[in-house]
């Protein structure tokens, strides 16, 4: 993909990304010279995007150490496979904190099923969390994004919330909120289509 | 079959939150790895994602310096990573090796470029006093490695390589013939299970500058139409392998 996608970059040295921070190269034009192990472009990447990936991932552990293992090995696997990211599908900070949820999620959820061998009142701990996580978007700065996600409906809101911050599976969402399976898929992605008209209207086109 | 689509986009949505199981998820990537649209979709869901994600942060908190340490560590090869990720690279490193060592072959250069190849125009400082210099100077470094690619086709192609330890090299092409203007030669190298272009050279190349980072296994030159290319179309014309 990164192959592809190289044509569209504009020729550069490698030296120039060798310990300078100065020049400003795109994230693209980074990733191509991390390809080439380029230590000081995978630097540069770190210092743009490292706080982003590690916010996301202790929202997601709640466990600084965690958060600070998976922000390494996302970093890792950027340095290890760079051609995963494809400039043409999107920006370098959506691809690294889809992988820094993935990652995220994994690990939460080797952790609740270790909780969920120690005791049976998942459900119940899920019910919790959907009222606990209603709080999450209050710590929204933005008002656009609080307007984008006032656009939706509970049932969305409470579908998003649960799936992408909490980790549940959208099954376990629908046994804790009582609803068809089929109905926490669809809600989830209304909810996201709705979020990107708000949000383009907002002029935050993602 | 329009409600098989639209399964299809509601597993999707799910997908992109990472809320689906195991044998979902394989469902989705099989069903992503031929319909465009369904990776348009995808993308647009993770790009809203990210602006969530970014907006419900509620630990306004930096990683410590040690993660950025722990990165540069594991990637220099030092023994102070975590068992953990260190064994992730021990198992990425052996599925490489198993899958390099069956394929690398100039011959198959064109194959292994798809992997993830890199292709930039050095920097126009050639014959410079100053490259002379370091030319002259890394020559005279006895840990300095010096490569002579061999000719590998038709063309009486020869050219000389000089790099230190620290990737920096130089090519010293005292015998490749002048191309027409609309063809170039181009240099790569195979660093580590990579092959990864170092250099679109021009068409009468002199001495250019280049930089590679990790362990270099070889270097080839091609002949390839003028502006360089990502995936090497054309003659290999010297070659050097540091097992051959």
């Amino acid at each position: 993909m990164l192959a592809l996608a190289i044509g569209q970059e504009e020729a550069v040295s490698p030296q120039q990304f060798s310990g300078t921070k100065d020049s400003e190269p795109s994230d693209a034009n980074l990733v191509v010279a991390v390809a080439r192990f380029d230590q000081g472009a995978l630097s540069v990447l770190y210092d743009r995007h490292g706080t982003a990936v590690f916010a996301l991932a202790r929202r997601l552990v709640k466990s600084r150490e965690i958060a600070e293992e998976v922000t390494q090995e996302i970093f890792m696997r950027l340095w290890n496979r760079p051609e995963r990211f494809d400039p043409s599908r999107g920006a370098l900070r959506s691809f690294l904190l889809a992988d820094t949820h993935g990652r995220s999620i994994d690990m939460l959820r080797s952790e609740l099923a270790r909780k969920e061998r120690e005791k049976k009142e998942h459900v119940m701990d899920v019910r919790h969390t959907a009222d606990v996580e209603s709080e999450a978007w209050s710590n929204v700065a933005s008002d656009e994004i609080r307007a984008a996600v006032a656009a939706l409906s509970e049932g969305e809101r409470k579908a998003i919330e649960l799936a992408y911050f909490s980790g549940y599976t959208y099954r376990q969402v629908a046994e804790a909120l009582g609803e068809p399976e089929g109905t926490i898929k669809s809600r989830i992605r209304t909810g996201m289509k709705r979020l990107k008209g708000q949000l383009a209207a907002a002029g935050m086109t993602p | 079959m329009i409600d098989d689509h639209n399964d299809m986009l509601d597993l999707l949505a799910a997908y992109a939150v990472d809320s689906v199981s195991p044998p979902e998820r394989a469902r989705v990537e099989a069903a992503l790895e031929g319909d465009p649209h369904l990776r348009s979709e995808l993308d647009e869901h993770r790009a809203v994602l990210s602006v969530l994600a970014q907006a419900v942060d509620p630990y306004p908190s930096t990683p410590s310096a040690l993660v950025w340490e722990l990165i540069s560590a594991e990637i220099d090869g030092a023994n102070e990573v975590s068992p953990k990720l260190a064994s992730v690279r021990d198992i990425q490193k052996q599925k490489r090796f198993t899958k390099w060592t069956a394929t690398i072959s100039f011959a198959a250069m064109g194959l292994a470029l798809l992997l993830g190849v890199s292709v930039f125009q050095l920097q126009q400082e050639r014959n410079t006093p100053a490259i002379e210099t370091a030319i002259q100077d890394l020559l005279g470094d006895p840990s300095a490695t010096v490569a002579t690619l061999e000719p590998a086709g038709d063309l009486a192609a020869e050219a000389r390589i000089v790099f230190g330890t620290d990737g920096v090299g130089y090519l010293y092409a005292d015998s490749l013939p002048a191309l027409d203007a609309s063809r170039t030669y181009q240099l790569w190298a195979i660093v580590d299970d990579r092959v990864i272009s170092a250099g679109v050279l021009g068409s009468d190349p002199e001495n250019s500058p280049f930089q590679v980072v990790g362990d270099v296994a070889g270097f080839a030159i091609t002949e390839e139409v003028a502006g360089g290319v990502p995936v090497s179309e054309g003659a290999t014309v010297a070659v050097w392998l540091r097992n051959a």
